[in-house]
Parts: C-alpha cells; structure tokens; sequence
C-alpha cells in the first residue's frame, strides 16, 4: 500500500469505527427499553425527572430559586440551592433546542436516551484521551472498551437518568483536556479544562476526584523534578478559573475555600507560584546566591504556611473531611456514626468478584498498561498511573466507585492490549533496519520510537520516521528520571526489540487476542442483558412453566395514589421511595432519597417501630394521610421494608433513644423474627401490622408463610386502629393505608374501632373507681 | 354541615323563626305511643319551631339512614324500658347517624335497660345500675316525691354549668324538677361536659323500700351525680343525657316545686328543656366561618406563597347562628397560630367594629412572617365550651429569598467591586498598551482584532 | 544575612538589565494585580468576610488575573519558546485575552 492511499484509509477508517463504537455502546444500552417500555429507571433519576419537568415547565429563573413544598413536608426542601444541575440543564437544553426545530420530542424521552448518547461521547473521549498517551491505535481500543465494559453500562443505561450519565463523560474528557493543556502548556486548553471542570462540578459530587487527581499529579511532578513551564501554565489556568467557576454552583458555594476536600488544590496552586518564581529568580542570578535566597524564602513560607494553616484549621475556617469522605478512609466509621449513609447498599465495599463481574479481561490488562506508563514516564503517564492507583483504591472501598475506576482501567487495558498487538502485528522488514543502529538511541528512546513508528499512518514511511525520531529523541532528553528508567529497561527493551518474524507464533497469539476481544465483547452483553437492565420499576420474573411474569406493582400503586388521593395528599414511607412517590404518584412525601435531614428520616423510623398510639401523634403531627409499605412476603421479594426494618430502628434509635430500642427487637436468643417468636415490641410496631395484616388470611386456616424470611406466620394475623387498608396491589408487593381521623366521641381508635367491629363496652367504667 | 354565605341567606329566606341549621326531621322512640299524652306540651313546643316529629314506638322497625344519608335530622329517645332496638337500628347505627350529623336526644328513667346504657358508654357517660334512682332526703318536693323522695328539686343557681351559650341559667323562672337515674361523667374527656347535677345531699340507690337503710356506698353521691349533660362530637354533633324522661312531661312543666320548708315556686322544667333542645338540634350557639382571606400588605388578592419575613393580613369572619338568623359573632380571643410541627407565632385577632349592616363578625391582624421556611399551617383553633368547634386551617406556603431578592449591593462589599472593576479596567489598559505600545521585538505587534 | 542582601542586590541589577520592555509591562500589570489582592486580603482580615462572595469574587479576579498574565509571560518570553513550539506570542496573548474574559463573566456573576 502506498503511502497515501493508506492514510487515507486510516483517515477514512477511523471516523467510521468510533461511529461505529458509538452505535454499539448506544445499542447495548437499550435492553430494557426493548424489554419494557421507555420508563425511567430506579430511584434518583425520578427526582432528576421531576426536575427537569419543572426546569422545561418553568423556564431556567424559577428553576433556579425553586422551593418544593411537596417533598419533605413540612419543611420543604430548596431544589435550586441543593441540586446538581448539569444533568437537568443539558436535558432541557437539548429538549428547547429539538422543539426549536420542530421536533415533538417528549422530555421524557430526552431523559431517558440522554445516559446512552452521553456513553457514545465517553467513548470518544476515551479515544482522544489515549491518543494522547499512546496512539490512536489504542485510542480506538479504548473507545471500545469503554463504549461495552459492564462497570460504567451499569450506571448509564437508557432510562438511568443519574448524574453519572453525563459525568463520566465529562471526567474523561476533562482529563483528556489536562493531559493536552500539560503537553502543549497552552493557556487555552487550561481554559478548557477548568470550563469542562465547571461543567463536571455541576454534575455530580464526585468532581471532588477532579480538584484532587489533578493537584496531585502536579505535585507528583514538582516531586519528580518534571516542574516546566507547561506545567504551570495549565495548572495555574485551571486552577484560579476553575475554582472561580465552580463556586458558581449554589450547592457547591464556598465549599472550594472552606472544607479540607479542596485544600489540596489550593495548596499545590499556591506551592506552584512559589516554585515558578523561584525558577525565575534562579534565571536571574547566579546559582549560589540563588541558593542564599531560596534558603531565605523557604524559611519565611514554610513558617507563614504553617502558623496560618494550623490557626485556619483550629478555628474551623477550614472544615475537616465530612463524613461522607471520612468514611472512604475508614469504612467502619459509618456504620456506627451515620448509619444513612452505611445502609445504602451502593456504599457498601466491594467484593472482588464484582471486579470481574464489570471489567472481565480488562482487569489483568489494566496492571500491564500501568506498567507500560512506568516504562514511558512521560508527564501524562504520571497522571494515569495516579488515577489508577488512586481509582483503585477507592473502588475497593465503595462498590459505587467501580465507575471512576472503569475508564482508567479502559485506558491502560487498551495500552498494554494495543502494545501487544503492535509487537506481534508488526512487519519484519523495518524492524529488522532500525533494530542494529538505532538499539543504542533507542534503548534511552524507546518510547519515542515506539511512538513514531505505529503512529496514525501505520505502514508509512517508517524508515525516514525512524531516523528522524531518533534524532528528535537524543536531543529531547530532558528530564533525569526518564533517563534514569530507560537506562533500566535498555537491557528488557534490548530484548523486546527483537522482531518476531513467524506467522504461525503470530497468528497464534493474534488469534488468541481476538477471542479474547470476542468473549469480552460476549460478556458484556451478556452482563448488561441480565444484571444492569433492569428497570427496577418493573420486575419479571420466570413461572414454573417458563412464561415471564410482570410485576408491575410499583406502578400500580402509585397510579392509584396519583388517582384516588386529593391533590396535596401527604404520604409517609420509607425515604427509598420518596423520589419514585414524588414523580410518578405526584404526592407530598415527607423523606425521600436525597436524606439531608436525619431527624425527620428518624422520626419516620419512629413512627413505623412504635406502637399504634405513640406512632398515631406523629402521624396526626406531621398531617399525615397514607402511610405506604412495601411487603415481599407474597412473591418472594426480598428487598421489602422488613428487611429493612432494622435500619429504620436503628435510624430511629439514634435521634430517639427512650422510644425506640433496638434490642427489643430481638428475640432472646437474638435473633429476628417475625413469626411465632416474635418479640412484643415487633409484632405490636405498625410496620409489622400494616405488613401482615390480613396476610394470614390469604392462606387459610395457619398456613401463611412469608416467602422471603421463610417463617410460617401465626394464623391470627395482626389488627390495626390507627390505619385502614386503602389499597395492597395485585401481588401484595405494595400496600397503603390511610391514616385515620380522630374519633368524633373522642374514644381511643383502638376502643371505635372495636366497636365498629362489633365489640360493645359491658364493663361499668362507675365500677373501676 | 358547613354553611356557606348562600346557604345562610337560603336559611334566612326560609323562615323568621328559630329553626334548625341540621334540619327538621325529628324521630321519637316511645315505649309505648300510649306516652304520646305524657308530653303534649313537648310536642307543641316543637312542632312550634317547626319541627317535623315521627313518634313511633319501639317495636316499629325504623332506620335512620338509606344509602348513607340521613332519613331524619334528629332523634329523641324517650324510651327507657327499651330492651332491643327498632329493627333496623343499632347502636352502631346512632353512631353513625351522629357521624353523619344527627343530634340526639336521649332520656332516661330508673327502668334504663342495656341497649341505651351501653350505648351511652360509648359516650364516656355512665348510667348507675337499672331500678336505681338519684334519692335526697333534704331536695325532695313535697307534692311529688313525698313517698320515695325520689323527685328531687335542684337550684340552677349552684347546680348548673354556667355555660350560657347551652341553657343560660338566668334565663329560668324557677327550679328544675328531676326522678330517675344518675350518671357520673368521665371527666377526662372534654367534649363532654355536664349540665345538671344533683345537690350534695343526694345520692343514687335503689329505691325500694324508704325504711331499708343503704347498707353499701352508693356509687356516685353527691355532685357527682350528673342528671343532665351534654356532648358535642369532633363533627358538631350534639348529644344531650338526661336521667328521667319525667323531666320532659307535662306534668313536671307544670308543677309548682316546693322543698320541705321553701315556699311555692314555679317550675323551670319548661324552658330548660326548651333551651336544651334549641342547643342540641342546632338552633343556637352553632358558629359558622364564613369567610378567610390572607395576603401580603398591600395586596389584595392571595399570593401562591409567601417569602420569609413577609408582612401579611389575616382575616376571618364568624357569624353565629340563633333565633333563625346569622349574626354577628363577637369575642376577644379569637388567636391565630401559624404552625410547622410547632406554632411558631400565635396571635390574638382584632375584631373589627361591627355596624348596622354587618352579618359576620370579622377578626383580623397583621404580622410579619417568621424568619423559618416551610409548608405553615395558619390555623384558628376556637373550641369554647357550647359553641361549635371552629378550626379552620389554610396551608401555605413560605419560601426563602430568591437569589435576586437579596440586597443588590453591600456597602460593605465597596473595597470588592472597586477591585473587580479595577481589575477590568487595568485589562483594558494593560491590553492596549501591550499591543499597540510599540514594544520591542519580543513581540511582533500585529494587530488584533 | 550579608548573602541574602548581595544576592537581592544582583537580583534586581539582572532583572533590570536583561528583561524586555514588554515583559516589564507584563510585570507592572502582575505588580498591581498583587497590590490589588493583599489590600482586600488585608480588609477581609480587618472587616471580616461579609459578605463573603463578593470578598471571594474579588480576590480570585486579582488571583486569576496575576495568574493568566504570569502564563503571558512564560509564553511570550524568549527564554522558554523551546517549551512552546505551537504556541505564538499572539496566540499566547489571544489565550490570555479569553481566559480573562471568562474569568470577569464569572466575577461579575459571583459579585452579586
């Protein structure tokens, strides 16, 4: 092939297959739109939903000082300050601008396709970003894996309208723009990064990652001795812009300049300054005197640093770690201190299987590629393998980071795969060329070489391109480290240098690789399919006979709420659903997901884990008219509100200690129980009434078993006078009580509601005296 | 149950005198319709304000309600020996018929059987044992209680709530007369309240022989003794208790009771009763809202929502309801409270000046909402004793600032904006003279655009 | 001591002597910008930070702008075009232009 015609091939081939890459990563992510229907998903994205729907409704000015009085009765809750608005702007910005062409197209459709399109950009991202590190070679293999790996599918599915959607693309891409702005030391490209950085800030709670990643890697390289001038352009740049940009956001406010998560940056910023005019100085004068005065200045900054950063910390200028990134350092510090963020299952750590479950083969390439960035060194090498030391760590501790970790791994996976298939696709002729004479340059050099030769246009010209590159790479010896290092790995890279020329060890090992890239391809699907499609709103199940079985419960139940409830009905439940009431049910609720206020979420708790009278007087307090359970027991549904009864308590037990214990609901032997042994305190708690109640009918006489914890039931089932069944769905997933009125006679609910069933008061109350 | 302003006129346009705001349908149980010529006073009386009275006696089958609505607007027990219910009524029923917002009234005698008495103990109102009566060897009246001591004659002036808005006490010509049983109320409870209770010398007891002494305490003594009281449920509904169905006769309207050693008076039978039915059918002290108005000062419609710190009007205007007309209510503490979870402001209402026209009284105040955002609650919680229970609640809403409701600019914040303009200012300048300041050749001066 | 003040003195001889006149500029401009920011850091310790977001839009605008022209400078100095192969001098001056207009959009918007 000539010279030409091939890079124009590549020039052509490559658009065509990040297309591609983007159809596929796009395509992957509908299963459970095909399956079911285009609903949005789980639990967040419906108040994301809401929002946007409020946003397109209201227009930007009310969206930004909106005040729900519909959620967290009766305090309501400030949206426009508590909020991350990024998801909800680029949804009605792509919405406004769609109808401005005259394309009908619903907003819940934008928020539904929204993840899956942004997925598409990811992957582009991912490209660009390991184009700069490597070539596009690996680029493209990057975009690949990122567009398919099960780790970043799980969080942006079609329908998972969460902020990791567009916040994934945006924290590649952001690093891709650093990486750039550090190699071309341009001003601009740190003007993009922070302006991207901005846009990441008013996305997600994880640009924390950002503001720290990358001060670090610009301190690894002050400690490295790579300082240069680029580097201080790029970081300065984002460092002020950014940080200016990213107070804009009401609910990120000062934080920038107040809590010790943003301190690192500001310090690495202020150090930088320092070291940049120290180098200037240094330029000016001699080396000696230059050392008397740099003596000098450490000195009096070292003590102003000190002395003001232990009075602003003491003061509490500076607040220390939350608690929501204390506990990333020590995971035992939630359990015991806020048991909110403990009990959410995302927060949990994660298991090693799980490693695998996402990333399959990428998981024992991502150790290689990092491993190839040692070998490389360069300045943008440095950041990767900080990100992946870093990523990893935390992915170890939250399961909920796996999606930070998944587009490093991609990237270093797709380093260590593309060098492999390099070595081994490689033709004898050139190698054979530059191998003798340029072994010596090379050795220091390798890669640089390595660089030139399978850059974009792989077949041209690699003789001049050879040559010319190692006489670029002598004089571009610059730092110690990397001479250091490559003089380490001349005697190894002596060795890899040796060409291999036999097809079949070759083919063999190609072959291999492409299976390889086909069972990865195979099992992300195959994961996404069956583990991440799931709109959780919907359930299926398998019967004996093999049909599938909907459960559409949820929607079932929220739809009558939405109904048959008048228009500023209040419904108490556990906060997990608070989001799902909200949007789908358009009911007050008093907690939901976003569980900024512990009190009232505890004095839910209390409500559902005390008897009837005592919870009745929270209930009557908070204005309360349906109180909705979700019970498992029927179908076998072990995410329930049993289940997660004992948060509740535990919750409730932290803010009301004398109402509500959560030994007493244990039985002796300590277990818990929910049938025959049950303790008092459990079987008299309203959860355990509203859940059972008139469950021992369905069976006949003793027979109700709960399918879930597998307990035969007692056949006399609880009875309630504080709430009266309003509505239990088809399955008895969902059930919903309504709150009854204060008797007219003024009697106790439980004395009317015994007569109402029959009971008449024999006993003189003259005769109690 | 609610009036509105139209359905007052309505009432109004009906009829000039007193008439029920419930209705006019009344349903009498009798023992007997033999006892129809016990009460012809009674019977005058009411069908005098206009009522429409069923007598049946117990054994008619009767239900009170057809497809939950009331078949009658008031029911009168007059039946003590009853032993069962008409077919088709229950004591569920009554309640229900209450929940609905029937009145009752329901009397009783010595000869009480179970069916009232436990139907009253739903009410927290407990009738001492059947066959025993409320005796006083000091109170009795000559004429009529010579034999057992059994009609008892009772002072208004001590022994009666003086609570004007039910029966007011001076109103009354003369003693009230009253045979048969006691009840004791539980004292608890405060929706209900007596009306009527037996002097210190009497007591409640079998009254079978007079030479048999008491051989056991008697279970209410004394005050205790309630003989009349009154209940108005959570709905307005009201209840009246009263121990002897004598008290209704005729002959106790027109007797003239005389202690031992008292002179001659007149009976105030009559005209107890007639204000005790006027209050439990609804015909007086029944309150009505009429209307609630709330906005910022300065405005005359009502916001959406407020914002803290807003300066607002409340208003409310009450009329009362008696003689068959809506009037002006008038009191002076009538209180406003605003509440999330607690009151956080609770003020009491001004009552504006009421003139020849004016049909409702109107209480209003201005003040400045607190400085805490939320879902409030501004509520009037007006519950005095035999007035209908006023609580009229208006949710609204109060947000915080918006972010352009702040104070545009601080004096303090002056070193601020200088420096920021300044800043600007010094771009400007330094651009200028960088690009076309003809410096020297590190940098090639072309122009910008 | 003595080391400190001869190596000052050389300092400030070397500055005058080999500096261009334009970076001189740009070194003037860093000068106030500087002055600028201590004087509202020294107001902020006296009067304390209300409000606070006018005090942060203030004193970042003097930080951002010493900031962006100390990349003007690096990148039109002579000394360094080795390290800025793509970057000209207009290109380093158009890059400093944009930077500061987005950076008093953004203060204007935090002032209030």
């Amino acid at each position: 092939m000539s010279t030409e015609s091939s890079s124009t091939v590549a020039r052509v081939l490559k658009p065509t297959i990040l297309i591609l890459i983007a159809i596929v990563a796009i395509s992957s992510r509908l299963f459970s739109i095909i399956r079911f229907e285009s609903v949005i998903h789980e639990f967040d994205p419906w108040f994301n939903y809401r929002t946007t729907q409020h946003l397109v409704k209201n227009g930007f000015y009310d969206f930004w000082n909106w005040f729900d009085e519909k959620s967290w009765y009766p305090l309501g809750r400030v949206v426009g300050g508590t909020v991350y608005p990024g998801i909800m702007v680029t949804s009605a910005l792509i919405h406004n601008v769609l109808h401005f062409f005259n394309f009908p197209v619903d907003i819940r459709n934008v928020c539904v396709f929204l993840a899956p399109m942004f997925s598409g950009l990811t992957a582009f991202s991912a490209y660009l970003l390991t184009k700069e590190l490597k070539d596009s070679s690996a680029g493209l293999l990057a975009a690949a894996f990122l567009g398919v790996a099960p780790g970043y599918i799980s969080r942006s599915v079609a329908g998972s309208y969460d902020n990791e959607g567009i916040a994934i693309f945006l924290l590649v891409f952001t690093f891709y723009l650093w990486i750039k702005a550090v190699k071309t030391g341009s001003a601009f490209f740190g003007l993009l990064t922070a302006l991207f950085y901005f846009y990441m800030v008013s996305a997600w709670g994880g640009y924390v990652f950002i503001t720290n990643l990358l001060p670090l890697h610009a301190f690894t390289l002050l400690l490295m001795g790579r300082y240069s001038n680029r580097l201080y352009v790029s970081y300065s740049t984002f460092c002020a812009v950014g940080t200016l940009l990213s107070m804009q956001i009401p609910f990120v406010g000062f934080q920038p300049t107040r809590t010790s998560e943003h301190m690192a940056a500001l310090g690495v910023f202020g150090l930088l300054q320092l070291y940049a005019f120290a180098e200037l100085v240094r330029g000016y004068i001699p080396p000696k005197q230059f050392r008397a005065l740099l003596k000098g200045g450490i000195v009096a900054v070292a003590v102003i640093a000190s002395i003001g950063l232990t009075i602003l910390s003491f003061s509490g200028v500076i607040a220390p770690f939350t608690g929501r990134f204390y506990s990333l350092y020590d995971t035992g510090y939630a359990k015991i201190h806020i048991p909110i963020i403990a009990s959410v299952s995302e927060h949990q750590p994660t298991a090693w299987t799980s490693f695998f479950f996402d990333l399959q083969m990428l998981i024992f390439l991502f150790p290689a590629g990092v491993y190839l960035c040692f070998k490389e060194l360069k300045d943008e090498h440095v950041f990767i393998i900080l990100y992946s030391v870093f990523a990893s760590y935390f992915a170890g501790v939250m399961v909920r980071l796996m999606l930070t970790l998944t587009p490093v791994v991609c990237v270093s996976a797709a380093i260590a795969y593309s060098t492999l298939l390099d070595t081994y696709l490689e033709t004898s002729e050139h190698v054979l060329a530059s191998t003798k004479p340029a072994i010596a340059a090379a050795a220091t050099s390798a890669p640089v070489v390595i660089e030139a030769t399978t850059s974009d246009s792989k077949a041209t010209g690699k003789k001049t391109a050879a040559k010319a590159a190692a006489a670029a790479a002598a004089a571009a010896k610059s730092a110690d480290a990397e001479a250091k290092t490559h003089a380490k790995s001349a005697a190894s890279s002596e060795k890899k240098r040796f060409p291999i020329f036999n097809l079949d060890s070759r083919l063999l090992v190609i072959l291999q690789l492409t299976w390889f890239l086909f069972m990865f391809a195979w099992h992300c699907t195959y994961v996404t399919s069956g583990s991440y499609s799931s709109p959780s709103i919907v359930l299926a199940s398998r019967q004996q006979d093999g049909s599938q079985m909907i459960i559409d419960d949820f929607r079932e139940a929220y739809y009558w709420l939405r109904k048959n409830t008048k228009e500023d009905a209040k419904v108490m439940s556990w906060w997990d659903y608070g989001y799902q009431m909200a949007g789908m049910a358009n009911v007050t609720t008093l907690v939901d997901n976003n569980t900024w206020n512990n009190t009232h979420i505890a004095t839910v708790g209390k409500a559902m884990s005390t008897s009837e009278e005592v919870s009745y007087k929270v209930l009557r307090q908070h204005d309360v008219d349906y109180v909705l359970i979700l019970f498992g027991g029927v179908i076998g549904y072990s995410g329930d509100d049993i289940n997660k009864f004992l948060w509740m308590i535990r919750i409730a037990e932290g803010v009301y200690p004398n109402d509500v214990k959560e030994t007493n609901f244990f039985t002796p032997r300590g277990e818990y129980k929910v049938d025959h042994d049950a303790t008092k305190t459990m079987r008299e708690s309203l959860m355990y009434k509203m859940s059972y109640y008139r469950f021992a009918e369905l069976y006949g006489s003793g027979n109700a078993v709960d399918h879930v914890r597998n307990a035969r039931m007692p056949a006399e089932g609880p009875t309630l006078s504080v709430l009266e069944e309003a509505y239990t769905t088809e399955n008895w997933l969902v059930r919903i009580y309504k709150v009854k009125d204060l008797d007219i006679l003024g009697r106790d609910l439980k004395d009317s509601t015994a007569f109402d069933k029959g009971r008449v008061r024999k006993i003189s109350s003259l005769k109690k005296k | 149950m609610r009036a509105s302003i139209l359905l007052s006129t309505l009432a109004m346009a009906l009829v000039a005198q007193a008439t029920s705001l419930t209705g006019l349908r009344t349903l009498v149980l009798l023992d007997t319709l033999d006892d129809v010529l016990i009460y012809t006073e009674l019977w005058s009386d009411l069908e005098g304000r206009h009522f429409n009275l069923t007598l049946n006696d117990v054994s008619t089958p009767v239900s009170l309600t057809k497809y939950d609505r009331r078949l009658y607007d008031h029911l009168i027990f007059l039946a003590p020996n009853m032993k069962e219910y008409p077919k088709g009524m229950n004591a569920k029923e009554v309640i229900g018929f209450m929940a609905e917002g029937g009145n009752v009234i329901l009397a009783g005698s010595s000869e009480l059987a179970n069916p009232l008495r436990e139907l009253s103990r739903e009410f927290d109102v407990e009738f001492d044992n059947r066959y025993t009566s409320v005796l006083d060897h000091f109170n009795y009246d000559k004429e009529l209680g010579q034999a057992k001591h059994d009609t008892i004659v009772v002072d208004p002036s001590s022994h009666m709530s003086k609570i004007d808005a039910i029966v007011p006490q001076d109103k009354l010509p003369g003693p009230i007369l009253f045979r048969g049983i006691g009840h004791s109320v539980n004292p608890k409870n405060s929706l209900l309240t007596p009306i009527l209770w037996a002097p210190q010398e009497a007591y409640s007891w079998e009254s079978v022989n007079l030479d048999e002494s008491a051989d056991q305490d008697p279970l209410i003594a004394g005050k205790d003794i309630s003989l009349v009281s009154v209940m108005q449920a959570r709905n307005n509904a009201r209840i009246a208790f009263l121990g002897s169905t004598d008290m209704l006769s005729d002959a106790f309207f027109s007797a003239s009771p005389k202690k031992q050693g008292d002179k001659e008076t007149v009976s105030g039978n009559r005209k107890f009763i007639e204000e005790l039915t006027k209050w439990t059918f609804q015909e007086k002290s029944a309150l009505d809202v009429v209307a609630v108005q709330h906005h910022k000062v300065g405005e005359e419609e009502a916001p959406a929502h407020y914002r803290i710190k807003d300066n607002m009007t409340y208003t409310i205007s009450l009329a009362e309801y008696h003689e068959g007309e809506w009037h002006p209510f008038s009191a002076d503490d009538v209180q406003l409270e605003l509440i999330m979870l607690d009151p956080y402001v609770r003020k009491t209402l001004e009552q504006l000046e009421l003139n020849d026209q004016s049909t409702v009284g109107t209480f209003t105040t201005t003040l400045q909402l607190p400085d805490q955002y939320g879902v409030f609650k501004f509520m009037v919680n007006y519950k005095r004793p035999g007035l209908t229970y006023i609580e009229s609640v208006t949710t609204v809403g109060i947000h915080p600032f918006r972010h352009d409701q702040y104070p545009r600019f601080i004096s303090q914040a002056k070193p601020y904006y200088t420096s920021a303009a300044s800043m600007g200012v010094g771009l400007l300048v330094f651009s200028f003279v960088y690009l076309w300041g003809g410096l020297d050749s590190t940098v090639k001066t072309t122009k910008k655009a | 001591m003595n080391d400190i003040k001869t190596a000052a003195n050389s300092l400030l001889t070397a500055y005058i002597k080999d500096t261009p006149k334009s970076l001189k500029l740009i070194d003037s401009y860093m000068v106030y910008v500087l002055l600028t920011g201590i004087i509202q850091f020294v107001y902020v310790v006296i009067a304390g930070t209300f409000p606070n977001n006018a005090f942060l839009a203030g004193f970042i605008s003097t930080v951002a702008s010493f900031v962006l022209a100390a990349n003007l400078r690096i990148q039109t100095n002579p000394k360094n075009a080795s390290q800025f192969p793509t970057t000209s001098p207009e290109r380093a001056f158009a890059d400093f232009l944009a930077c500061n207009v987005v950076v008093h959009f953004a203060v204007a918007n935090f002032l209030g």
